[in-house]
């Protein structure tokens, strides 16, 4: 048996080593029949015993479902209405009468003119429902035939399961604590089986083509869904290499986890809010994600980088009010575009400059381009009534700098207000630090912003005069700069005394020794990527905060 | 035959759940209820979820509900009561 590595993408965290389970389902293609027209009363009687099997099943799996008290019922709820359509079930039957199609074609070619109008539209919402009607009718035809249900709680031991694709009414019924690992053909980062794998913690590796047909060859398989692959058959030296990675990672999810559950706080006591960075919405169903204090930094750069085109107001707002209720009363800090410099958006023509960091860039540009501005702001401003938003610009230089965004901010909400859009009318707004001559004037700037957060990575660069991305002068950007530190300590005096809140939110967060300065300096708020979480909790954790000031002291000394 | 004209207030629009709600609570009257969208003039039937969802009623469209049959007063009521509500979402 030859080991095989397929390529795919990874939709989850971590690692699977087992025996297969293919899952293959009834095959659905469209069936060719016609029928005589004295047979049309005979068959539409057909029709309507198969709709009635397949409700007897629905509510046998709603039944079960809410004996379990899970809310996974409410996909056979939502199948259920869907069978119970009128337009469905009275064109099936017509399809019979009129047009003498067989009971399953007629079906076939009603749900597939839903499936198809549903599928024109680029809403994700729709297309789920393409996907439950396809479920449903697959349901009707089998039902049709008098075939059984085939399940997924046919797994009787631990296997990592193979398919082409999980339908819903598939996952709904897959018994997470027997599936290690999933791996199917088609799919990707948004699909409902992605979003299974994350909230049930299965490592899942989609969109691997051929997949079942090495699986069907193979006997055993690795899911690494740290690089994307399933590997069929591994030889002796592979299969050693991923047990030892295999042990290793639940050896630190059980150690994060400890840390994870419980609330940041030095071991004397003083609170410490550790919240997340986040670059997509896919993060904000991460496991660190459940346990974060909020969102420290929502980046918001992805959605521009995703598509080819900029993305409108409906697409930035699903993509917030999704984080949003991920996080429900949890903070969730959105940083407005902070594009340019290094950052580049192939969809938008941006002037070349000698000096990009110091250019017209983030919120800078925002101010330039009001029409993106206004857009985000509009899009952030709906999504606020879904959770608790905040938000932030990047690269503020001045109070003049805040002055202005805040001004395009109640321009927006006057025009929501006018349009009967509804917003929160608390969202607080605040800066990020990161250019030195707004960190030096902190304290004005805490008298005046809601709450700030120190952009280190930026900060370092402009404070050392050295570009982070420049191998050269690597030695000079140092984020231990005593420099940089004594401004950090600045900053958070300056905020402390106001009382208002200062987190930092660059990479110096997520290391658990800078992490530990920084408490050291003054700072009460961190924010990481959520790798770190885990880490820096029990870090924090395992710090006496007198030991930490005055070991920061003496770095700034 | 009872009309009565809402907007829809919710930011999702008439997609998803609020539309199941819809429904549901159309499918409790006796009378045969229809939705038309007051932008495009197209009317469907509103026991009917996927015909709902063709309609694709974002936040800010103004639908007219009608009712025709014994309990028609009440169906356009709660039914228009419901959009009102904007579904617990604002």
């Amino acid at each position: 048996m030859k080991s095989r590595r397929l390529a795919g993408v990874p939709v989850s965290e971590g690692f699977a080593i087992g025996r297969i389970f293919c899952f293959v389902p009834e095959n659905c293609t469209r069936p060719c029949g016609t029928i005589k027209k004295e047979e049309s009363a005979h068959e539409a009687a057909r029709y309507i015993a198969a709709e009635a099997r397949a409700r007897e099943e629905l509510e046998a799996h709603i039944a079960a479902f809410a004996q379990a008290g899970t809310n996974q019922a409410e996909i056979f709820d939502a199948h259920l209405q869907l069978l119970q359509d009128p337009s469905l079930s009275e064109e099936a039957v017509r399809k019979i009468q009129e047009e003498q199609f067989s009971c399953e074609t007629a079906v076939w070619d009603t749900y597939q003119e839903f499936i198809d109008i549903l599928l024109e539209t680029d809403d994700p919402v729709f297309r789920e429902r393409a996907a439950d009607l396809k479920d449903v009718r697959d349901r009707i035809l089998r039902c049709c035939a008098g075939r059984p249900e085939r399940t997924l709680s046919e797994i009787t031991a631990p296997v990592i399961l193979v398919a082409h694709d999980l339908a819903p009414s598939d996952t709904a019924c897959l018994p997470r604590d027997l599936v290690m690992g999933i791996v199917t053909e088609i799919g990707g980062a948004t699909s409902h089986t992605a979003i299974l794998a994350r909230t049930a913690g299965i490592p899942a590796v989609l969109g691997v083509p051929g997949a079942l047909e090495a699986a069907e060859n193979a006997r055993s398989l690795i899911v690494d869904a740290a690089d994307g692959a399933a590997i069929f058959d591994p030889d002796e030296a592979i299969l050693a290499r991923y047990e030892s990675r295999l042990a290793q990672w639940l050896e630190e999810k059980d150690r994060d986890l400890q840390f994870l559950s419980r609330p940041g706080a030095t071991a004397d006591g003083t609170p410490i809010e550790t919240k997340l960075n986040l670059g997509s919405v896919a993060d904000a169903h991460s496991e660190a994600a459940k346990h974060a204090d909020g969102v420290g930094l929502l980046r918001t750069e992805f959605l521009y980088m995703e598509s080819n085109g900029l993305p409108d107001e409906e697409h930035q707002f699903r993509a917030y009010a999704e984080i949003l209720e991920a996080f429900q009363d949890r903070p969730v800090t959105l940083r407005t575009l902070d594009i340019g410099g290094d950052k580049k958006l192939p969809c938008l023509a941006l002037p070349e400059e000698e000096n990009p960091f110091l250019g017209l860039r983030a919120l800078r540009l925002c101010l330039e381009r009001e029409d993106l501005f206004v857009t985000q702001l509009r899009a952030a401003y709906r999504a606020s009534v879904r959770g608790r938003l905040q938000i932030m610009f990047p690269m503020v230089g001045s109070l003049e700098d805040f002055r202005r965004a805040k001004e395009v901010c109640r321009k927006v909400q006057a025009q929501l207000a006018g349009e009967g859009t509804p917003f929160r009318d608390d969202v607080k707004l605040g800066i990020m630090i990161e250019v030195p001559s707004i960190a030096l004037m902190a304290d004005a700037a805490a008298r005046e912003t809601d709450f700030a957060s120190i952009g280190t990575n930026d900060l370092c660069q402009y404070v050392c005069a050295a570009d982070r991305l420049n191998a050269g002068v690597s030695r000079y950007y140092r984020m231990t700069d005593p420099g940089l530190l004594r401004l950090i300590a600045h900053v958070a005096q300056a905020y402390a005394r106001e009382g208002k809140p200062v987190s930092v939110c660059g990479e110096m967060a997520s290391d658990p020794t800078l992490a530990r300065l920084l408490i050291g300096l003054g700072i009460r708020s961190l924010s990481m990527n959520g790798a770190s979480l885990g880490a820096v909790r029990r870090a924090v954790s395992e710090s006496n905060l007198a030991v930490l000031e005055a070991a920061a002291a003496e770095k700034i000394h | 035959m009872k009309t009565e004209t809402v907007t829809v207030l919710n930011p999702t629009g008439l997609h998803a759940r609020p539309a199941s709600e819809f429904v549901k609570l159309a499918t409790k009257f006796k009378s045969t209820v229809k939705v038309k969208n007051l932008a495009g003039g197209k009317e469907v039937n509103a026991k009917s979820i996927v015909m709902l969802l063709t309609l694709a009623l974002a936040q800010g469209t103004e639908i007219q509900i009608s009712a025709e049959g014994a309990d028609e007063a009440e169906a356009v009521q709660a039914l228009a009561a419901l959009v009102r509500s904007g579904f617990g979402e604002v």
